[in-house]
């Protein structure tokens, strides 16, 4: 199957940062139960550079999707690949920082320890490890605090020790697992200020989250999954300006020719395209319009309403 | 040094950092002061012509512990790394699945001979309180107990990937136990056996690692003189040839596990 794809101008194959060819996973409970369909047929492509959303409710699929791409379960059909090597390879893990939905790390050992050790794992020195240890607790604020042992972080803490070692080694993909977990204000802006950096360096980002403000603050695309499939894939960008409402609070004795909803006082409209609330705004008399704007749309909305469809 | 050497050399570190450092290896101190304090008490009441009968039972008595010691720790390593989760940031890293396998149990191995030396020191002074001093075959009783360990922590690993830890102990304890104990009636058994129930039989006997050879504690008991030289070095081979066959089929199945 050739997960490449042909580019418009010099017909040179592109190599997808991550990609997935009708992946089914299926998890079988005991000896001789059913196997159960956590994935079917997904097919996904993050382009290399690209800060990818993957969002859905849960049991959509999303960790297990993550964990083929990782190598850690086995998909029972499809393909996956990550930067054009078999995705779960020594040769794509070597390339790729991943962040586990939630992991505790080692409670008998220090932030440092942890991430010299990860760093080690990954192909660097002992000094290069020593070094980007330091430097990455530092941006993830874990400062003054290297020595001590795991065992008294609290979830958002050990979070950021998360975050730190999956930027060990300078990967060129990121995956990274409900991202926002346990962050608290700060931790989210250190967060969105080093996937930002993440990002200015090319590097291709792939999260999973249920903080959609965060998705939509921070991707240029989101996938969402529902069922084990995708449901919907589209720019963060085109995806909000879809969302955007237009509306007007207006007083009239007479129904109005669009629909609007009356109130004690007035009526209200609401409409999805500028085009329409302008041709209403204009059959309106200017006195009669008591309050007109527009309104940013959220994901949540989209989510909604994808998923309750 | 080799990237695989490095990942089983650092899988081993933070293997053994936290054990050491969760005081886990408590339970070898406490059983070191609760057997020289017990031994210094009794030394005071004369034990006088049972000295051979001491040294069994110490030895014996080491024996079960550092073996005890040596399961639990092995049977303790992956599951906890699963229900810890520690699992998917290693394995995220480009490691291969038997290397941490193999990090895991040298830790196991080093840490289980550290419980056995702590232990034989105490049984070497207690023994000395009560004057039933032992020969040089005590250094070759150590040295293949420690040898032992290697097989002992492979099979537990092995087969705490495929049931629970507690399931896993019990298990490992009693093939350990039947490997010492019953290794010798087992093969007179297949001697006396016939047809299928022999083939059955001598199918057990060479599958099961023959622990029995790793014993010395009887020999050291009655003060033989030392083994030659060769036997430990082909018990060395023995007990390799089990850690690769162990460690082996341990990888097979953790190759395909999902975690």
């Amino acid at each position: 199957m050739n997960l490449g794809r042909r580019g418009a101008n010099n017909g040179a194959v592109e190599t997808a940062a991550l990609e997935t060819v009708d992946l089914r996973i299926a998890y079988k409970s005991g000896w001789r139960g059913t196997a159960r369909e956590a994935v079917s047929g997904l097919t996904l492509r993050v382009e290399p550079g690209e800060v990818v959303g993957f969002i859905g409710p849960n049991g959509a699929g999303k960790s297990s999707t993550i964990k083929a791409l990782m190598g850690f379960v086995q998909p029972s059909g499809g393909e996956a690949r990550l930067l054009g090597k078999p995705a779960g390879s020594i040769e794509a893990r070597r390339q790729v920082g991943f962040l586990p939905e939630v992991a505790l790390y080692y409670p008998w050992l220090s932030p440092m320890e942890t991430l010299w050790m990860y760093g080690r794992l990954a192909g660097l020195t002992t000094a290069a490890a020593r070094k980007q240890s330091l430097e990455l607790l530092r941006k993830v604020g874990l400062e003054g605090r290297e020595r001590e042992w795991l065992k008294g972080f609290s979830k958002g803490m050990l979070q950021r020790v998360g975050i730190a070692q999956s930027l060990l080694g300078d990967p060129k993909l990121l995956i990274l697992d409900e991202v926002s977990s346990g962050l608290d204000p700060l931790g989210r802006r250190d967060l969105r200020n080093l996937m930002l950096e993440q990002k200015q360096a090319g590097v291709t980002i792939f999260f999973s989250s249920h903080e959609l403000t965060e998705v939509a603050q921070l991707c240029d695309r989101v996938i969402l999954v529902h069922k084990g499939r995708v449901l919907d894939e589209r720019p963060v960008a085109e995806l909000l300006a879809e969302l955007r409402r237009y509306w007007v609070r207006f007083r009239s004795d007479e129904e109005p020719r669009f629909p609007a909803q009356r109130t004690d006082q007035a009526w209200e409209a609401e409409f999805t395209s500028l085009a329409e609330w302008r041709k209403a705004l204009d059959g309106l008399p200017a006195e009669a319009v008591l309050d007109a704007g527009e309104r940013e749309g959220t994901l949540e909305e989209y989510f909604v309403r994808m998923v309750s469809d | 040094m080799s990237d695989r050497l490095v990942h089983v050399g650092v899988v081993a570190w933070a293997a053994l950092v936290e054990t050491v450092r969760r005081k886990d290896l408590y339970v070898v101190w406490m059983l070191a002061v609760f057997g020289l304090a017990g031994g210094s008490i009794l030394a005071t009441m004369g034990v006088r012509g049972i000295e051979t009968f001491l040294r069994d039972i110490t030895l014996t008595v080491v024996n079960f512990l550092s073996m005890a010691i040596c399961i639990w720790l092995a049977a303790r390593q992956v599951p906890e790394e699963l229900t810890r989760r520690t699992l998917f940031p290693l394995l995220a890293r480009p490691v291969r699945r038997f290397d941490v396998l193999l990090g895991k149990f040298v830790a196991v191995w080093l840490l289980s001979c550290f419980a056995l030396v702590v232990l034989a020191l105490v049984a070497w002074i207690t023994l000395a309180l009560f004057q039933a001093q032992v020969g040089p075959i005590f250094f070759q009783w150590v040295y293949l107990r420690a040898l032992s360990f290697a097989p002992i922590a492979a099979m537990t690993m092995a087969m705490s990937l495929l049931m629970s830890p507690a399931a896993t102990v019990v298990l490992s304890g009693l093939l350990t136990l039947f490997g010492t104990t019953f290794a010798r009636t087992l093969a007179e058994s297949v001697r006396a056996a016939e047809g299928a129930e022999q083939l059955v039989l001598k199918g057990v006997y060479f599958l099961l690692p023959h622990l029995d050879l790793f014993d010395l504690s009887q020999k050291t008991a009655y003060n033989y003189p030392p083994v030659p030289l060769w036997t430990l070095g082909v018990l060395l081979l023995y007990a390799l040839a089990y850690v690769f066959v162990f460690l082996g089929l341990g990888e097979l199945r953790f190759r395909r596990m999902a975690v």
